[in-house]
């Protein structure tokens, strides 16, 4: 039996790359042909570089997907220019020796001196009351009732959800501030999903 | 959402199990420390640190 068996894993070993050399015989020249049809028929708009390009075109027909592409590379571009400038470059290179070192903490402490607005906590409410009032009560999930500073009273409505639901089967406001639930990572407390 | 200490662990969004990573020649390297709602990452590419965070607002 054994020898049986050896005998015939000795044939596929001829059989086998027999036939993925046969499969590459007949794949490949279809393959080949497919690809230069799909090089002849896909029509290609002047200056396109890439097929996708059509298909984009006919499904961004305002061209506002386009646009925003555009403005995207041309303000990459100006970035780009804004750190070649000689000033930039020196301020960088100063910069580089300048924090060299510094521990986790003390780079948190620098960022929050030097970015201050983008490290700011995000506030309690998603929602916003209008300055001098306060929010009164959530109406759903979407929805709150506010006050404002003359005692009038509004709804606020937003297109996210601005409470969750709690452990305790409850509502609660969306709170994004961090807790660490083991060593490897963090999730925001309670969540919009 | 869940957001890594080490970068390179990539960010969880969602349930689908979608994980963005960010590029950068030391991104692998670097450890986040939480700060409030964001997490800081020193150095994750020349003169660059990254600072990663949830916010539904529309900018």
């Amino acid at each position: 039996m054994s020898h049986r068996l050896a005998t015939g894993l000795k044939r596929w070993r001829t059989w086998v790359p027999a036939i993925c050399l046969l499969a590459i015989a007949v794949g490949g020249p279809a393959a080949g042909m497919a690809s230069r049809q799909s090089r002849t028929a896909a029509p290609r708009r002047p200056g396109s570089t890439h097929s996708n390009a059509v298909s984009k075109a006919s499904a961004d027909p305002s061209g506002v997907f386009r646009r925003s592409v555009e403005r995207a590379i041309q303000k990459q571009a100006a970035h780009r220019a804004w750190l070649r400038t000689p000033s930039v470059r020196q301020a960088r290179r100063r910069s580089r020796r300048a924090y060299r070192g510094l521990n986790r903490h003390a780079a948190v402490l620098l960022a929050r001196q030097q970015f201050r607005s983008q490290l700011k906590p995000l506030p309690p409410h998603l929602v916003q009351a209008p300055s001098g009032g306060k929010i009164l009560s959530y109406i759903n999930d979407h929805a709150v009732r506010v006050s404002t500073a003359n005692r009038q009273r509004a709804v606020a409505i937003s297109s996210l959800p601005l409470r969750d639901a709690t452990a305790s089967g409850g509502t609660a406001p969306v709170n994004l501030t961090l807790k660490t639930r083991d060593r490897a990572s963090s999730r925001p407390t309670r969540s919009c999903q | 959402m869940s957001i890594p200490q080490r970068l390179e662990d990539g960010v969880a969004v969602g349930s689908q199990g979608v994980k963005l990573y960010v590029d950068g020649s030391s991104a692998a390297d670097s450890v986040g420390t939480v700060a409030d709602d964001k997490v800081f990452y020193p150095d994750v590419a020349n003169d660059t640190d990254a600072l990663i965070g949830a916010d539904p607002r529309r900018r």
